[in-house]
């Protein structure tokens, strides 16, 4: 009954706030102590002994209600000068902490911001592992300090593609809009842009639950839930996808049909172009190859995004089945 | 504690003025306490409890950004309070003060447990120390986490894990406690 780290593990276990290796040091620690361990099942119930205060109750809970209920009906009320001032020093500091705290730690959160370049897309890997590809105007928002340790969270706004790394001990929690999709290791897109009337979910592979409201949904790889937010609804609609001729999923093709291109010599374009169009480039002469391109080639066919980059530079070209010549 | 906090949420967000009812009536004890624990006086107390669910109701707005209410009500509490403090200049420190601390009372709705342990447990509790009482009632009450206990009342997490082990420690080994059957377990 001395070992005092006992209680202290037990009082961690009952209320939930255990880790694994602590949970095994507390089992071996029982193990020794067969005294301990009887106490353990009093402990259980001791912490599922409802208790109530009695301080609180009465006078003082109703005084503050008045004060509160006062500011519901603000037109009805002419509130007292003094509670009016407080109440705008409190709202100050809650607005001045607001943004910090959605995503709060005990330390000083940091809100990390990443975007997508307007038009084109990015691969993010995030501190935990997961990858995350941002198509265009998308930003992703998350606390820098604790993401990974204490939580997964993060907030979307636009369309991105997850491959969540696994870790069964902090879910992955993403925030579109008023849609919550919860994690455990997965593959899966969202699109939530502002402007979008509903938010859009299709699971690759593994397995997530998205919540909107009071409803959570479980979906199963291949299949796509709409929550519609604009107007709002609670109704879900879930349905199974097909795969296209090429074997993929529309939903994610958007991970595939962009090209994007920033500063590129037309060299380095050529080469990507060639991978993209299965071509080869050749150049009359050097000075071509130096010429800069930014844009992004989505779904155009060659000809067309050689049509698109002459509109910036000059150039002649010549398409002969898979190859493809660049002149002056 | 409720477990439908983000249904509560939800509904204050789009303005619903019984469900911000509901959650003054779940929170307020509790927030009182830990205000009372940090300023040492009712009044005061009582008004930045207030502060905390106007400042709440005024910016119901911005709620769906919050994604756990509970601790934030919390923790906006230790933050007014520690306004309250500075402005006022009292004390730069918490200290817990043993007259403002509640006594505790047996809650009607759940009888699971005899009436007779729970009478045992609730008188054991209040012998126990005023910070450690708080600390446990935060942690088994109100199931704030160790690391957020240790924010809001400044100390380390060692402490929260400390104070609720000899919470439970003491509890246990109370007179009487051993001798009385139990009827809760499952």
């Amino acid at each position: 009954m001395s070992n005092d780290r006992i209680w202290i593990l037990l009082g961690k276990q009952l209320s939930g706030d255990i880790s694994p290796a602590e949970l095994l040091e507390l089992e071996a620690l029982l193990k020794d102590d067969p005294e301990a361990a009887a106490s353990r099942e009093l402990a259980g119930s001791i912490w599922q002994t409802p208790v109530q205060e009695v301080a609180a109750t009465g006078s003082s809970k109703e005084r503050i209600w008045e004060a509160v209920d006062q500011q519901l009906h603000p037109r009805r009320h002419r509130a007292i000068i003094r509670r009016l001032v407080a109440a705008a020093a409190a709202a100050a500091v809650l607005a001045a902490a607001w943004t910090g705290w959605q995503l709060m730690g005990p330390t000083a959160p940091v809100l990390q911001q990443l975007s997508s370049a307007p038009g084109g897309k990015s691969r993010i890997v995030l501190p935990d592992g997961s990858i995350v590809w941002l198509n265009a105007n998308t930003q992703l928002k998350y606390e820098k300090n604790s993401f990974g340790k204490q939580h997964r969270e993060i907030t979307l706004t636009g369309e991105a593609f997850f491959d969540i790394a696994k870790n069964d001990g902090i879910p992955f929690i993403i925030h579109a809009g008023k849609v919550n999709i919860r994690v455990l290791g997965t593959a899966f897109n969202v699109k939530a842009y502002e402007g979008d009337s509903a938010v859009f979910t299709t699971l690759v592979r593994g397995k997530i639950a998205v919540s909107f409201q009071e409803k959570t949904v479980v979906l199963q790889p291949e299949e796509k839930l709409t929550v519609p937010v604009r107007p709002l609804a609670t109704a879900f609609q879930q349905k199974r996808l097909q795969k296209d001729s090429s074997g993929q999923l529309a939903e994610i093709s958007w991970l595939n049909n962009k090209l994007a291109f920033d500063n590129n010599t037309f060299g380095e374009l050529a080469a990507k172009m060639s991978q993209w169009y299965g071509v080869s480039f050749h150049f009359e002469s050097a000075s071509l190859e130096q010429l800069r391109f930014s844009g992004i080639i989505d779904t155009e066919s060659i000809e067309e995004a050689l049509k698109m980059l002459q509109m910036s530079r000059p150039f002649n070209y010549q398409i002969n089945g898979k190859e493809v010549r660049i002149s002056n | 504690m409720r477990d439908d906090i983000p249904e509560l949420q939800n509904k204050v967000y789009n303005g619903d003025t019984q469900a911000f009812k509901e959650l003054y009536d779940c929170f307020c004890a509790s927030l009182l306490q830990l205000a009372m624990a940090m300023v040492h006086n009712r009044e005061m107390a009582e008004e930045i409890v207030a502060d905390v669910f106007i400042a709440v109701w005024n910016k119901r707005k911005s709620l769906p950004q919050v994604t756990n209410l509970k601790w934030y009500l919390y923790a906006a509490t230790r933050n007014i309070a520690l306004n309250y403090l500075r402005k006022y200049a009292h004390k730069k420190t918490l200290q817990l003060d043993e007259s403002y601390l509640p006594d505790y009372e047996i809650n009607p709705e759940a009888q699971l447990i005899s009436n007779e342990m729970v009478r045992h447990i609730n008188k054991a509790i209040g012998e126990l120390p005023p910070q450690c009482r708080l600390i446990f009632k935060l942690v088994k009450e109100d199931g704030l986490k160790y690391r957020e206990v240790a924010v809001l009342l400044n100390i380390s997490i060692k402490t929260v894990e400390n104070q609720v082990g000899i919470a439970l420690k003491k509890l246990t080994q109370m007179k009487g406690i051993l001798t009385i059957p139990l009827t809760g377990n499952h």
